[in-house]
Formats: structure tokens, C-alpha cells, sequence
């Protein structure tokens, strides 16, 4: 089910209302509830996979209980690779089974012995990616005695299976939201409130900017032969704010509909292309990943500690497992080494951490310099973002021969007749919007005319939405 | 909780208040254009009262195909070409209504092709009228057809949401600054283009009645308006014309008339080139007599 489908505007209003009105007696009730309309929301996609969900979850939850009876180190790591093996053993399979397998054939052929194999006619199952590391993250925090297992399956089962994060998160962390599947949740108008006005903003963001980016964008880099060197560079500039009101948008819509529930998640963007630096961007995007792949990943590896080269090859593995987590292609890899080379002259020299505030912070403007960081990081994103985008690494390095061909044609994409002319200021108005709200959860929240301010963005969506062309959400394939 | 049904019944009403307001506003604008963009907008904005000698009502077989202009100038007889790309059998029934609501014609040649056996609506054809659904004669027409007519017709704004690429905020927009490309022509624009490729087609069409082709031929009986059926070349292709022949009157086939593969941009349109040609022998055809 999509968040911008009819069928959610009536999933929605009515799991709400019985949530609420009905099955708010009682805790259990509550957990049990979230348990069988997260299943219905993610059986509407395809019901065969549920099997997938509860398997993880039982696998999990044993092994939960397993880990807090053990106290032998062997055993505990034993069981802590069970959970490990189950869940990315299923990623592999639904995900990278004939990435591997067309690698392994293409790598024999290129020595000169040709091995026949068929790749298999896998579907990802949706949310695999978000549902697996959640969990995961379950099993190494018992692990490490950082946090208690829980004895209550249903309330297990609802953090598993949540369904505003189901299929393209935020990864929460059970230390914050297992939690909250423990209290019964009493209804907070104030928190209400703000998730309607989070999830308006999510729309607004979803259907405005990033559909109607992603025609251009998808026009432009399928037909990037035809095109000239001002409108590819247009086109890797609606990619990466489809990209962004597509995920961020999703996340939006999916901490305001938790926040309808009584939940409290956190936050997963937060305003990323106003980022001084490399490193600040990956504190800003997609950070409930991020911070994931930073404390189960990144850290035991040694981190920022150790010799240098210790160093550089953590940061090519996290940023290259990162890459690699969005999808079984070759382009990811490069996005995420690109993104390592982007990051390392920073570490090596210990300005990673420089900025950790927000820009210009209680100031209305940046300084010319911040302004200056500002764009030479946005167009490093960008430059980043074509092999993200690209359906495969040659074609990136074709659209990247062809923007520096430096050609300008005014007329192929800028003309009246093809161009989105009000897509552009409305782009100018979203960045504007955030600006002035960087230093906030999202721009509807505690605002002035609050009110006005959210009809302001219901305007806008109805106004400037793309209805006729319906994307679905990116991170659904990963 | 009364806080929050507050917030969303504040929240609620204001979207229905604007919706009304913007399909005031959109609908209004459709009505009255500066520029008509659409060949229905641009029919119902025609000075009314004109008597033509002849109307042509089509596909973009129609519309790329046959030039008034040049009629009148190998012919003397002033016409309208009122053919639009995707328009079928159904969109050229309710062409043919809205053109008799305000013109005359002394006669009226409809272009029939592969779509022959169609009865539907064709969904790119159909979004030019939506501006006009409130009006009864045409939602009565496209709720024959179109099961969420009702919504298109009642749910404010509806209609321009879902076809926001059509008739959306861009297109809304252009109507005041942006002419089409057929104002100056009566309704004709010529493909530039040529065709690639030399294959040959076989298109069979079945031997049935069209329900809105036979009510368009009870209309035109009931004004006394001679009434003509012709199927446009195709390239390199087999048709089987002879159901037309018995099927429509006056039908007459021009499918294989031209043969030259430079005359076309693609199997089933004509380019600039090909369109002279067939508007000569059209006009020669049935007005040099």
C-alpha cells in the first residue's frame, strides 16, 4: 500500500479511529491491533512475503530470550550468528543472489572458462533492506547487554512490523521504539497535531517536488544521448531533489503517522543540502542508516582509531556497504566510493567533525564562505548522484563525457513548450521553506500561523501536485 | 481529541473551500481562453453562427492530414478541419453535437480507420472535455462511458487533478500566452518528419455496426446534412475497406491512394509533403464537380 494511494486515505482515517475508539482499553489490544493492520498494509504489496516478516521476528525474538539465559561467550556469539546468518542470509538471497551470480559467471568468462548458470527470477520483497537491519539491531544491542530482551511477542512483532516504517523506514532502534510498544499510548492532540501537519509536509514534498522531478529526470537520463550538456546537468539537478522529496518526503509521512499513533520517532533527514561538508551531509541524510551502519559496522571496525590505514579502509567499507545495502549494481558501489573518496580527505585530517551544528545557526543568511561549502557540496552530491541514478556504471561515465562536452541547448529542455516552468520555483520555494525551518524537526511545526501556514502547503499540493503520475516511492526497491 | 478533530475539520473545509474556488477559476479560464489550446476549446470558442461547406471531424488522421486552406484555395469552399490526435469514434460524436450546438455545414466528412470498431472513449481524447463535464449534454455522454464520470462532475477540482498534465496548472497557464499551433490553419497542422523503416501492415477491422458512429449518422440525417465516411492513406498496408463500404454511407477508401514512402512520417500519418497530396485529392474528389 502506497502512502499516496486512495487506498491509505481510507486505511488510514479507519485504523485510526478504531485505534483509538475501540481498542484503546488495553495495551495489549493496542500492540495486537498495530500487529494485524501492519500485516494487512504490507500484505496488500503481496501477502506471500508475510512469511518472511514473522520468520525474522521469530527468529529474533528466540534468540532475544536465548541471548539473556546465556552467559557463555561462545554460545552468545553463536546465537547472536544465527540471527545475523537468518536475516542477511534472506537480504542475499532476495537481493544480491544473481548480482553474485552473474559477477561470479562474468569473472570466469573473463579468465577464458565459460560456466553456464541461471540466475534465478527473484522479486524483492518490499522493505526487506529496513525490516532486517531493524531487527538486527535488536539482536547485537541484547547482544551487547545494551539492551533488555523482551518477553512480550506481540509487542516484538509491532516493532518489527510497524507499518508507517515498515518498508522504507526510518531503521529505528529498538532502545527507542520497543519501548513505546510497552506503555499504553494515551492520546496527545499536541502530537496529533503535529504528525497531520508532518505528514502534509511529507506530501507536499513527495507528490510535488519529487514526481514532478522525477518525469524530467527520467526523461533526461533515459534519452541522455539526445540531450545537451545544460540539460543533463538539469537532469542530475531534478534527480537529486526527486530523490530527496521522494525519501524524505516518505520519512515525513511515516514519523507523522507514528506520531497519529502516540509514536515517537526520530528523525531521519534533516536538511541535508545545506551540509558545509561530506561528512556533516551523511549526519543529515538518511541518518537512521547512517547512525546504523556507524554503530554496528563502522565502530567495531576500529572507527576514526588506529593507523591511517586502518582508517581508510573503514571508510571505504562503510561507505562502499552502504552503497551496496540500496541495491545488487555496480553503480552503487561506485556511488559509495565516491562518496569514501569525498569523506577521507576529511578524516585524514580531522575536520570530519567541524560541523556539527546547523548552518548559520540563529542567523538569517550564511556567510559568503558557508554559502560557498553549501554549493561545492551540493554539486559534489549531485556529481555523486549520477551513478546512483545511471542503469549502469557506463552509462554514468557517458553522461558524465557528455556534461562536459559543455554544449548549451536552450531549446531541448528550457523551451516553454516541454519545460516545467513552475517547477523550478518550486524547487526555489522548497529550499526556501527549509532555510528558514533548518533548525526544526519540519517547517510546519511550531510556526507562527500554523494553521494558514499548512492550508498554505494543501494549497500548493493540489495545485501543483502530480496526480496523473503517481511514482512509486524509490526506496521501495531497496 | 476535540483539539485534533478541530485541526483536521479546519484543515478539511479550507481544501473544499479552495478546491470550489479553483475549479471556478480553472473552469472559467477553459471557458474563455485567450488561447485556446484544445481543439474542443478552441471549437467552442469559434465565432458562432458560421456557416462552413464542409466540416471534418477525426483523429490525427485528421488533424495532420487535411488542410482547409488549401481547399479554399484549389476550391473556393471554406471549411474547418476539427480532428484531434487519439479522438475515436465516441470523442467524434460528441465533436460532431458541440459543433452543430452553435455552426452549419452543409456536409460533414468523418475519418474512419482501425479504430472503426471502437465504442469507448479513448483516454487522452476524453481530457479536453472535462473542463465542460458540468454542462449535461456532455456528462450525459461521458457517463455512458466512464464509470468515475460522477466524481469528475461533483468532486470540485477533481478533474484537473487527475489529468494534471492536461489540463493542470501548466497548461492552465500557457492558455493565456502560448497559441496553438492550428488557429491560423482552421484546425490543420502538418507533421514535419519522414518515415523510418519499410514494413507492411495488415489492419482487419470487423464487420459490426458502431453505436456512435450510427448515432452520428441519425443526427446528421435529423439536420439534413449530407454525411460522407473515408478512411486517410496508410503506407504498405492491407485493410479491409470493403466492411466500410457496406457498414457507413458515402464511405469512400483512400487508404492505398498514396504510395510514395517520402510522403510519410509513419505508417498511419501523412508528413507536410504527404498532406498536400491527400488534401488535393480530397478536395478534388468531392468538390470539383
Amino acid at each position: 500500500m502506497l502512502f499516496n494511494s486512495l487506498d491509505f486515505a481510507v486505511f488510514l482515517p479507519v485504523v485510526f479511529v478504531v485505534y483509538w475508539f475501540i481498542v484503546n482499553k488495553n495495551l495489549k489490544l493496542q500492540n495486537l491491533f498495530i500487529v494485524c493492520v501492519s500485516y494487512l498494509f504490507y500484505g496488500w504489496w503481496d501477502w506471500r512475503f508475510l512469511s518472511l516478516i514473522l520468520f525474522s521476528t521469530l527468529v529474533d525474538y528466540a534468540v532475544g530470550i536465548a541471548l539473556s539465559k546465556q552467559d557463555n561467550s561462545y554460545k552468545r556469539k553463536l546465537l547472536l550468528w544465527i540471527s545475523v546468518l537468518v536475516n542477511l542470509g534472506f537480504l542475499g538471497f532476495f537481493k544480491y543472489y544473481n548480482f553474485f551470480l552473474d559477477n561470479f559467471v562474468a569473472a570466469f568468462s573473463f579468465f577464458g572458462t565459460d560456466i553456464h548458470v541461471r540466475s534465478l527470477n527473484i522479486i524483492l520483497p518490499v522493505g526487506i533492506s529496513f525490516y532486517t537491519f531493524q531487527t538486527l539491531s535488536y539482536t547485537i544491542d541484547v547482544y551487547r547487554r545494551q539492551l533488555e530482551p523482551t518477553r512480550n511477542f506481540i509487542s516484538f512483532a509491532a516493532f518489527v512490523s510497524f507499518f508507517p516504517q515498515l518498508v522504507a523506514g526510518p531503521i529505528e532502534r529498538a532502545s527507542n521504539l520497543l519501548p513505546q510498544f510497552y506503555v499504553k499510548r494515551q492520546f496527545n492532540s499536541k502530537l496529533a497535531i503535529d504528525g497531520l501537519r508532518q505528514i502534509v509536509w511529507g506530501v507536499f514534498k513527495k507528490v510535488v517536488i519529487a514526481d514532478n522531478c522525477a518525469q524530467f529526470a527520467n526523461d533526461i537520463f533515459n534519452n541522455y544521448t539526445d540531450y545537451s550538456s545544460s540539460t543533463l546537468v538539469l537532469g542530475v539537478f531534478y534527480f537529486a531533489f526527486q530523490i530527496y522529496g521522494d525519501f524524505s518526503g516518505y520519512s515525513d509521512i511515516a514519523i507523522g503517522t507514528s506520531k497519529l499513533f502516540g509514536f515517537d520517532l526520530k528523525q531521519n533527514f534533516a536538511t541535508p543540502y545545506f551540509s558545509r561538508d561530506i561528512a556533516e551531509f551523511w549526519r543529515r541524510w538518511h541518518i537512521s542508516l547512517s547512525t546504523w551502519f556507524r554503530d554496528y559496522v563502522y565502530i567495531p571496525l576500529g572507527g576514526s582509531r588506529g593507523t591511517k590505514t586502518n582508517q581508510i579502509r573503514n571508510v571505504f567499507i562503510i561507505f562502499i556497504v552502504s552503497g551496496f545495502w540500496h541495491g545488487a549494481n555496480w553503480t552503487f558501489i561506485v556511488w559509495g566510493a565516491l562518496n569514501a573518496l569525498y569523506f577521507l580527505p576529511l578524516l585524514l585530517n580531522n575536520k570530519n567533525r567541524v560541523h556539527t551544528n546547523v548552518v548559520a545557526e540563529d542567523k538569517v543568511l550564511p556567510s559568503v564562505k558557508e554559502l560557498l561549502q553549501i554549493l561545492i557540496t551540493f554539486s559534489l552530491t549531485l556529481f555523486a548522484w549520477i551513478f546512483f541514478r545511471a542503469e549502469n556504471v557506463e552509462k554514468a561515465f557517458l553522461y558524465i563525457k557528455r556534461i562536459f562536452k559543455f554544449s548549451i541547448q536552450i531549446t531541448d529542455r528550457l523551451s516553454l513548450e516541454r519545460f516545467a516552468f513552475e517547477l523550478l520555483p518550486l524547487i526555489g520555494l522548497l529550499i526556501l521553506i527549509e532555510w528558514f525551518s533548518r533548525q526544526k524537526e519540519h517547517p510546519l511545526i511550531n510556526t507562527k500561523y500554523p494553521t494558514l501556514f499548512t492550508v498554505f502547503i494543501v494549497l500548493l499540493i493540489v495545485l501543483f501536485g502530480s496526480f496523473s503520475n503517481i511514482q512509486e516511492f524509490i526506496y521501495f526497491q531497496f | 481529541m476535540k483539539v485534533f478533530f478541530k485541526q483536521v475539520i479546519v484543515v478539511l473545509v479550507s481544501l473544499y473551500i479552495l478546491l470550489v474556488l479553483l475549479d471556478l477559476v480553472y473552469t472559467q479560464i477553459y471557458e474563455k481562453p485567450i488561447h485556446a489550446r484544445s481543439k474542443v476549446a478552441w471549437l467552442r470558442n469559434l465565432e458562432p453562427n458560421q456557416q462552413f461547406d464542409y466540416a471534418l471531424f477525426g483523429s490525427s488522421r485528421v488533424f495532420f492530414h487535411l488542410n482547409p486552406e488549401q481547399i479554399k484555395r484549389e476550391t473556393g469552399l471554406s471549411g474547418v478541419n476539427l480532428g484531434y490526435p487519439g479522438s475515436n469514434n465516441f470523442e467524434i460524436k460528441l465533436m460532431v453535437k458541440e459543433f452543430l450546438k452553435k455552426q452549419h455545414s452543409k456536409k460533414i466528412f468523418i475519418q474512419v480507420d482501425e479504430q472503426y470498431n471502437k465504442e469507448y472513449s479513448n483516454v487522452m481524447a476524453i481530457i479536453p472535455w472535462m473542463p465542460y463535464i458540468k454542462e449535461d449534454l456532455v456528462y450525459n455522454e461521458i457517463k455512458s462511458v466512464d464509470s468515475a464520470a460522477f466524481f469528475k462532475r461533483f468532486v470540485p477540482f477533481y478533474r484537473y487533478m487527475i489529468y494534471d498534465s492536461k489540463l493542470g496548472f501548466r497548461e492552465m497557464m500557457l492558455s493565456f500566452f502560448k497559441a496553438n499551433k492550428f488557429e491560423s490553419t482552421n484546425g490543420f497542422a502538418p507533421i514535419i518528419g519522414q518515415m523510418r523503416g519499410d514494413k507492411s501492415y495488415r489492419i482487419s477491422i470487423e464487420d459490426l455496426k458502431n453505436k456512435q458512429l450510427e448515432d452520428v449518422i441519425a443526427i446528421c440525417e435529423k439536420e439534413k446534412i449530407e454525411l460522407y465516411f473515408f478512411t486517410a492513406p496508410y503506407y504498405n498496408t492491407q485493410f479491409n475497406a470493403e466492411v466500410l463500404q457496406g457498414q457507413l454511407p458515402n464511405y469512400q477508401d483512400f487508404s492505398g491512394e498514396i504510395p510514395d514512402r517520402d510522403c510519410f512520417n509513419d505508417f498511419t500519418h501523412l508528413n507536410k509533403k504527404g498532406a498536400e497530396k491527400f488534401t488535393s485529392l480530397f478536395g478534388s474528389t468531392y468538390f470539383k464537380n
